[in-house]
């Protein structure tokens, strides 16, 4: 398939093929955004348009020799570092190989492109295995690093890139396309809202049946503290499935309460289904204990990326939602 | 597609494209081999996307219908070389599957799509060598040895290979020391070209040199070189990189100069490697009036003493080398009298035969 350049990127994808059609091509480029809105593909296009043999104005061919083993991933002059799982993190023997790609001459193409994503999961060394190759590759080479955070992304690494924003499009935007991609009527707001305004992700959450798995969640962790359900229960239940998501939805959860209990006002918060709720459900608990249960939501985010017992961290976040402080 | 063919020229063909195919592979397609049949010949496409080895078959062949496809390497390789001699192999190709049958053996082999196989384009070469097997094969023997194995400085993982109008050499160092060889001949070209082979090309290439003086077709472009050896075309990738100014490292000699029979100074050598730091490799050499002495030891405290009467009657001095380096580089001068050149005890060795100085060695000092 075809690697599509979506409506909302349209302008950091003129900026870029500008670029190289002046022989103005940076070696490093840093697609930075949130989730969702299409950089790996746009990483993958640009991948594909100067490894390109015939290559129009600004995409590629998709008809050419070059472009066929692209899509049969075995084109020579063409590498993808990722983590092998996920959930972990990029090693430093990809990188390493990795780098090894970009001292030989290119085999079909006149260029050599790599994509490391997501690159803020490179570790430490990692890292630091790449900045020779990243700061002064051998002529011709294109290296481009997909990061949601550039929070974790070293410094050293971001110094040496050209970084490309990525910016969520405009809601009006966003929820035609989204219409016209799902063909869905229904739910597009949510999905939106939900998504953080990432139109793939929202996609997703239309396409797959995140929103009711997400529905069947809280409903779990609504009769948590009403006590209908164990904590051990509910725990054995979420660590069976998708976990990291499930934790999202609860921060978002917290954050919302947190909100309502400012201000009383449905159109700033994320979960507007269920605000009447979860307005009910933090009524007896202070804002302290909510920022306090926050950061424990977060903390334990973290914990499970560190390969902890999935089991135990859920029980703890939950018995001490239970014994939140009223 | 469908064709007929003996074993021979089939066997022959496989078994040299097969080399370069490497067991583990990540991707499917590269354990295959392409096969390319038009109504007069087979080619076949062996890849690892460093090296690329194609070889032609016409011999015996009868070809039904043309097309291409790919095989499995090592199995089609397995089935043809315990084949009876002589045995006529059949292949038809039909979606998915290739059916391969000789005599009362039927083999059923799965196929992946030709188009998937990274084979090259036609290069565009910039430079045509004129050079025999035999000389090449010299070239590469006297100097790969020296090639640096997985260093950080990607441009010693290498052979430099130089031409110019009237001069061909190759040069590979690992930083400890260097080798070069030159070959004075026409080769042809008009200017000057520099390029650098990886270590997996020169290893596939050398392979397929031998002694002969056949004449060999080889190309440089600015991304490959291309050699034609008999019905085999090799491809390489070469490094991307420069390659250190070599010359600056040849020492300049004065009149330290010792030749010593190569077989004598080998066997001296040889003999006290055995008593040498087994990590380090040192030995020492003391020059005193016509005489050379090497000495080396470890760390149980035993010793070995070696003494070579030379022809010298310089201030006498000292200085210790890696006892590997130095006979790497004594095994492949050509002659039977080695000259070592040195300038301090602080400077690296010149080594090189005593009559002509094609191959050139260098090896640094160790300060022991």
């Amino acid at each position: 398939m075809q690697h599509q350049i979506y409506p909302w990127n349209q302008q950091q994808w003129q900026q870029i093929t500008t670029a190289f059609n002046s022989g103005r091509m940076p070696h490093a480029v840093l697609l930075q955004g949130a989730k969702g809105l299409g950089k790996l593909d746009f990483a993958k296009a640009l991948s594909a348009f100067v490894l390109c043999s015939k290559k129009g104005e600004n995409s590629a061919c998709g008809e050419c020799h070059t472009c066929k083993l692209l899509r049969a991933d075995t084109h020579p002059d063409y590498k993808e570092a990722a983590p092998a799982d996920e959930g972990k993190s990029i090693l430093v023997d990809q990188i390493r190989d990795f780098c090894d790609f970009f001292i030989y001459s290119s085999q079909l193409s006149s260029y050599k492109a790599g994509i490391i994503h997501p690159a803020d999961r490179m570790n430490r060394n990692a890292a630091n295995s790449l900045l020779k190759t990243l700061e002064e590759p051998t002529k011709n080479s294109l290296i481009i690093l997909v990061a949601e955070s550039t929070t974790s992304l070293p410094a050293t690494i971001k110094s040496r890139c050209q970084v490309l924003e990525f910016a969520v499009p405009d809601k009006a935007e966003a929820i035609s396309w989204l219409q016209f991609a799902s063909g869905a009527s229904q739910n597009i707001d949510l999905a939106l809202s939900l998504a953080d305004y990432g139109p793939l992700e929202a996609l997703d959450y239309l396409k797959c049946d995140y929103l009711q798995h997400r529905q069947e969640q809280f409903e779990m962790f609504a009769e948590l503290k009403t006590g209908k359900v164990s904590p051990t229960k509910a725990a054995e239940k979420l660590s069976k499935s998708l976990n990291r998501r499930a934790l999202g939805w609860m921060i978002s959860w917290i954050q919302d309460m947190i909100k309502l209990k400012m201000v009383d006002n449905t159109t700033s918060i994320t979960n507007f289904d269920i605000a009447k709720r979860l307005t009910d459900i933090s009524k007896n608990i202070s804002i302290s204990g909510l920022y306090g249960y926050y950061d424990k939501v977060s903390t334990s985010l973290g914990l499970i990326d560190r390969q902890a017992n999935l089991q135990l961290v859920l029980e703890d976040l939950f018995v001490s939602w239970i014994y939140l402080e009223k | 597609m469908k064709f007929c063919i003996s074993k021979e020229p089939l066997f022959t063909s496989l078994s040299s494209v097969c080399g370069v195919i490497e067991r583990r592979q990540t991707l499917p397609v590269l354990s295959n081999l392409l096969f390319t049949l038009t109504l007069e010949k087979l080619i076949i496409t062996g890849t690892d996307l460093e090296v690329e080895l194609v070889s032609s078959v016409i011999e015996d062949l009868e070809v039904s219908e043309a097309g291409d496809t790919t095989l499995p390497a090592r199995k089609l390789l397995d089935i043809c070389k315990n084949l009876p001699d002589n045995a006529k192999i059949t292949f038809s190709i039909k979606n998915d599957k290739a059916t391969v049958t000789s005599g009362k053996s039927r083999f059923s082999l799965s196929t992946l799509p030709a188009e998937d196989f990274p084979s090259l384009e036609q290069i565009s070469p910039d430079t045509k060598v004129n050079i025999t097997k035999g000389d090449l094969k010299t070239l590469f023997d006297s100097t790969s040895f020296a090639m640096a194995l997985q260093d950080v400085r990607y441009y010693l993982n290498g052979l430099l290979f130089e031409v110019s109008p009237s001069k061909i050499r190759t040069v590979a160092t690992d930083g400890h020391r260097l080798a070069i060889s030159d070959m004075d001949k026409s080769s042809g070209v008009t200017a000057e070209h520099q390029v650098i082979i990886p270590r997996k090309g020169v290893i596939e290439l050398q392979r397929l040199l031998d002694d002969s003086d056949e004449g060999i077709s080889l190309e440089l472009s600015s991304n490959h070189i291309q050699v034609v050896i008999g019905s085999i075309r090799f491809t390489s990738k070469l490094i991307d990189g420069k390659f250190p100014d070599y010359e600056r490292v040849i020492p300049v000699i004065g009149d330290r100069i010792v030749s010593i029979d190569k077989e004598i100074l080998k066997k001296a050598l040889t003999r006290a490697a055995i008593l040498s730091n087994e990590k380090y490799r040192g030995v020492r050499f003391t020059l005193t009036e016509n005489n050379l002495s090497i000495q080396a030891h470890n760390p149980e405290q035993e010793e070995a003493q070696e003494e070579i009467m030379i022809n010298f009657n310089q201030a006498e001095f000292e200085v210790g080398f890696n006892v590997n380096y130095l006979l790497d580089a004594i095994g492949c001068v050509g002659e039977d009298v080695v000259e070592l050149g040195f300038a301090d005890a602080n400077s690296s060795c010149l080594i090189s035969g005593s009559e002509e100085r094609n191959n050139r060695y260098v090896v640094m000092p160790m300060r022991l």
